[in-house]
């Protein structure tokens, strides 16, 4: 990772953050406005949200598909269902001038061959079909997608130029 | 963080770890043939996603083994790339085999060797806590993987996240007496199987 890369704010697991590029007063689990970054995703799924014409981007951490049971522990962005919920809502929140969103999306890989009892797919391959049913839901479309497989990822998402750097351990790269 | 056990419940399950890894340690010593020993142990009770800095893009190469029965969660064990070479190619030698030195990937054989390891270490390891604790744990075979620290990590973490809200953090370091090589053993239990467990010992 490059010395720019590392001086980038990550957004942990469970964590969302969202950014309007140019304004000060990011929402979520971050402190700054530019690019974001998410280290390491194995089976974890990384959801940049963009409102293309206006600069905001909403990047979330997801962990799992969708809560069971109750309790308020949990981190806003752990699950899917209610982190795109949030997502969507809060960027709305921000700036209502334009409703169109877009997402890319990477991660849900199977690094190993392990599942929950009574499942019969990986927590990786639940989390790629949470979140594409969950934006789908919210009217968002997706535009660029890095999932599946059996690599890890890290990720670099940019509010300006709505671009979603995904990167290899080996290095290797591609731009969504 | 929340405490679901309270701290001086886990000095038991400290000693445990601490007899275990030096079990491994001994095992490490005979298979590879390079004297090892346990550096440090550490045992906490993590909220799972405050486990953040843990997650790295470093690249390790990884042992990964599900455990279930008495004692729910997943053994993991990390080393650098070139001392996982090391490891491998000194297991090979000694079985009359060679490994590719010259190639930065692992071949078949190479990997083969190293689940290997994962499976001594992981009987050593479940095995010396199944008999203390009079439990049974089972082991899955072990995976191999080769990628980032966050990447082998993250879906055990997630897995129990499905169960709860925190985990018991086992995390050793073991070298060899060159310091050549150094392992990083990772035993994430599920907290809610733990209590029961630590009552057995």
């Amino acid at each position: 990772m490059s010395a720019l890369e590392d001086s980038m704010e990550n957004v942990g697991m469970g964590e969302y953050c969202i950014v309007k590029s140019g304004d000060n007063d990011p929402k979520g689990n971050c402190s700054n406005t530019d690019k974001l970054k998410i280290v390491g995703l194995g089976s974890c799924v990384g959801v940049a949200i963009f409102k293309p014409k206006e600069n905001i981007m909403g990047l979330a951490h997801i962990m799992l598909p969708k809560k069971q049971g109750d309790g308020d522990k949990d981190k806003k962005a752990k699950y899917a269902d209610k982190a795109i919920g949030i997502l969507v809502d809060e960027m709305e929140e921000l700036s209502n001038n334009s409703p169109k969103k877009v997402a890319k999306i990477a991660g849900g890989s199977d690094m190993f061959k392990v599942f929950k009892d009574g499942e019969k797919e990986t927590v990786g391959q639940r989390n790629i079909k949470a979140v594409r049913k969950y934006l789908k839901e919210h009217g968002v479309k997706i535009l660029g997608e890095h999932t599946g497989g059996e690599s890890g990822r890290t990720i670099v998402a940019d509010p300006k130029t709505q671009e979603v750097i995904v990167k290899s351990v080996s290095g290797e790269e591609e731009i969504l | 963080m929340i405490l679901l056990v309270e701290l001086e419940d886990l000095n038991p399950l400290n000693k445990l770890v601490n007899e275990s890894v030096k079990q491994v340690s001994e095992d490490l010593t005979q298979m590879t043939s390079m004297e090892t020993h346990s550096k440090i142990s550490r045992i906490s009770q993590i909220d799972i996603e405050e486990f953040g800095e843990g997650l790295t893009s470093n690249q390790r190469v990884a042992s990964f083994v599900q455990i279930s029965g008495d004692l729910e969660g997943f053994l993991i064990i990390l080393l650098k790339p070139d001392s996982a070479k090391k490891v491998a190619n000194s297991m090979l030698a000694d079985m009359g085999m060679q490994g590719d030195k010259e190639n930065d990937e692992f071949n078949e054989m190479e990997k083969s060797a190293l689940m290997e390891v994962g499976n001594i270490l992981t009987s050593s390891f479940v095995d010396g806590m199944a008999n203390a604790s009079n439990s049974e744990i089972n082991s899955s075979p072990p995976q191999f993987a080769n990628d980032m620290v966050g990447a082998i990590l993250d879906p055990a973490l997630s897995m129990l996240a499905e169960e709860t809200e925190t985990v018991i953090s086992m995390d050793s370091e073991l070298e060899t007496s060159e310091k050549e090589i150094e392992y990083r053993v990772f035993l994430f239990t599920n907290t809610n199987t733990l209590e029961d467990f630590i009552e057995k010992l």
